[in-house]
């Protein structure tokens, strides 16, 4: 079976991926309390299980990659239970936008974020678009319940094209899909 | 964590707009019947409503693969042009 998991390649194993994909999925999430009966990475855990669970799904023709998921987020509303673990808002960011450029760096121009904690989907959009706009890759995020992509790489003619496509997606997860209202061109 | 322990955190996080916080921990696999796991007393802590969210939790997150899915295979076939960046 195709290793999908970045972390468990040798380095002459990722430079041949990526004659095969420029597609990256990176989990984001958080360590904090889920209540007294889930444990604290249940965030995380659910971003990398869906993640794997994607890229496991095209591997047959997109062979997309896994990057190691980033498992602390932004959790300042949960430090009053033991155990919980935050970022602070500009360390958070620099951290994500440093791991997301690594990546595009290698040639990973298409990093899809699969994110598992709503707490950062405000940080994340700010990410995905400041990205974006300064290196032309392709950036979108994603939870169970939502899509939303920069469109920073997007030539005008396929948006439309895609627009479509998303739409389509909205459909298959049975709940509103909400994504960022595209730039003007 | 091992995969089957996993899919009980995908199941119960994906369910968490759903699930309140003060329920108790629930050991639930997919393979587990929803009769079975209906009959087991469950339903007096959760409601037949929640109960009802476990089938909604599956499909939602089998959605959310269907949707990944189709975001990279829309992504591996856009065309992007690197521009020059500082990094590291």
């Amino acid at each position: 079976m195709l290793e999908v998991r970045l972390a468990k390649m040798t380095w002459p194993e990722v430079k041949a991926r990526l004659e095969e994909t420029d597609v990256v999925l990176m989990p984001t999430g958080a360590i904090e309390q889920h209540g007294p009966h889930l444990p604290l990475d249940t965030d995380i855990a659910i971003a990398e299980g869906l993640a794997l669970r994607i890229a496991e799904a095209v591997a047959d023709d997109v062979k997309a990659v896994v990057a190691p998921g980033l498992p602390v987020g932004a959790s300042a509303a949960s430090m009053s239970y033991p155990g919980s673990l935050t970022l602070d808002e500009v360390t958070l960011l620099a951290v994500w936008e440093q791991v997301v450029k690594g990546l595009i760096h290698h040639g990973f121009k298409k990093v899809i974020i699969v994110n598992g904690h709503g707490g950062n989907r405000a940080l994340l959009s700010t990410l995905i678009n400041r990205v974006a706009r300064e290196t032309g890759a392709f950036l979108a995020t994603m939870m169970s319940i939502s899509i939303q992509p920069a469109s920073g790489a997007t030539p005008a003619r396929s948006r439309r094209r895609s627009r479509w496509r998303w739409a389509s997606a909205r459909r298959w997860t049975g709940r509103s899909t909400r994504w960022s209202r595209w730039p003007a061109s | 964590m091992d995969r089957a322990v996993n899919e009980v955190v995908e199941v119960a996080g994906v369910l968490s707009d759903y699930w309140p916080f003060n329920a108790p921990k629930v050991p639930i696999t997919f393979s587990q019947p929803y009769d079975e796991w209906a009959a087991s007393g469950w339903q007096g802590v959760m409601g037949d409503a929640r109960l009802a969210s476990l089938a909604k939790g599956q499909r939602l997150l089998e959605g959310a693969v269907a949707a990944g899915a189709q975001l990279c295979r829309n992504a591996r076939a856009l065309p992007v042009t690197l521009k020059p960046f500082n990094f590291p």
